[in-house]
């Protein structure tokens, strides 16, 4: 009896200790899922492309038929490959650590908004009874689909600077230790040497003051994408880019510089 | 002289001892030209003998303008390995913590900033098929 009671109790505790199974979506699943959502949007887009190119031709009511239950297909789809999408940047969002709490909260907004307008999308599918329904369905995000790919393109350039910003905190904490170590030690340098490390250390700063120019002429920029079309609006994002691009060069030099000054303390004058 | 040393032509170019002369190679007789009628086969192997020949060629020449290698573009960026100067004394700070704690992080950094892709196309949205394309009147 004894020995029952201590493997139940055994049991329990293992039962209890084992993991909860909890799923935590991660940018990860959220990227696998999205990866799956276009799969399936992909499918259904070959089968409506199909029933269309029938539908066109011959104009039966069978193909009627199959190209309207097609593009309620295609249409739903195409609504949820969206919001998989935007879980997705939320999820980088979430993991994102250079961005502060009150960005991070402007483009989750931003997403939550864009969320809720596919969803109401996706409501009106389910009643479209005919070709002409569809279109106008497909009508309505076809006039919203601008202002989503901006909100999209926002958040993409948010991401990046909150990477930049992140390794801007290591530069810095880097920056002000290689300071602390030249002042402690300055006693010990001949005054050539001091002068060249006080020279170094000045244009590693001024890097660092580009670098923080550039991230605001981002930050300006990021909140100005628009265009009439989208070749325009991808013109401007593939500008910012290039920005983020130069901003990180700033840091890469300054690295460089301080790999230097390094490499000047370790010997002697 | 040796028989087997002679001349062959000389041994063909003796008439036979009987007198008796026959001649070994017939007379040519010129026969009027007449045009052959031309066959349609030739035409259809010589076309696809050229196809298989220029099917041959594209294939070696796809194959050898083949890359060996996939091409990776990356950003230039300066790096500057400290060099190691061999017999020149380190200085005091060179063995101390705050110097080797420092040294790890610059190199933290560095390894991060060249892991950072600012244009990383995973990210990218998906493009969709728009408009319908579905002319209802």
């Amino acid at each position: 009896m004894r020995g029952k009671t201590a493997l139940l109790c055994l049991l329990l505790t293992f039962f209890f200790l084992l993991p909860t199974g909890q799923v935590f979506a991660t940018s990860a699943t959220a990227y696998k899922d999205y990866l799956y959502q276009f799969d399936l949007y992909r499918t259904k887009q070959n089968n409506f492309k199909v029933a269309r190119t029938e539908y066109l031709k011959y104009k039966t009511l069978l193909s009627e038929t199959t190209a309207l239950d097609t593009v309620k297909a295609m249409l739903s789809q195409q609504d949820q490959l969206l919001r998989s999408y935007l879980l997705f940047l939320n999820e980088k969002l979430n993991e994102n650590t250079g961005l502060s709490s009150t960005e991070k909260n402007l483009y989750q907004t931003l997403i939550q908004n864009e969320v809720k307008f596919l969803e109401t999308h996706a409501a009106l599918i389910p009643s479209i009874g005919s070709l002409a329904d569809a279109t106008d369905v497909s009508k309505q995000l076809e006039s919203h689909y601008l202002v989503l790919q901006i909100s999209i393109r926002q958040t993409i350039i948010a991401l990046g600077q909150g990477d930049l910003a992140k390794l801007n905190n290591e530069f810095m904490t880097s920056y002000n230790a290689l300071q602390t170590l030249a002042k402690s030690n300055a006693s010990g340098f001949s005054p050539e040497k001091q002068g060249t490390i006080d020279r170094w250390l000045l244009q590693i700063n001024n890097k660092q003051s580009l670098f923080q120019q550039k991230m605001t002429q981002i930050t300006t920029a990021n909140s100005q994408i628009k265009g009439s079309t989208e070749s325009d609006m991808n013109t401007m994002f593939v500008g910012v880019q290039k920005n983020l691009g130069e901003a990180k060069q700033y840091l890469t030099e300054g690295k460089s510089y301080m790999q230097e000054l390094m490499n000047l303390l370790r010997y002697q004058n | 002289m040796d028989p087997e040393t002679q001349p062959q032509s000389t041994a063909i170019a003796t008439p036979p001892q009987d007198g008796a002369f026959q001649p070994v190679i017939e007379p040519s007789v010129e026969k009027p030209y007449t045009e052959k009628p031309k066959s349609k086969l030739v035409p259809i192997l010589l076309g696809i003998g050229i196809i298989l020949l220029g099917g041959i060629y594209g294939l070696l020449s796809a194959q050898m303008q083949k890359p060996k290698t996939t091409q990776v573009t990356t950003e230039p960026t300066p790096t500057v390995e400290p060099t190691i100067l061999i017999g020149q004394p380190l200085s005091s700070i060179a063995s101390s913590s705050a110097f080797t704690t420092l040294e790890t992080s610059i190199a933290s950094l560095s390894a991060s900033i060249n892991a950072l892709n600012v244009s990383d196309t995973t990210i990218n949205p998906p493009t969709l098929d728009l408009p319908l394309g579905l002319e209802v009147k």
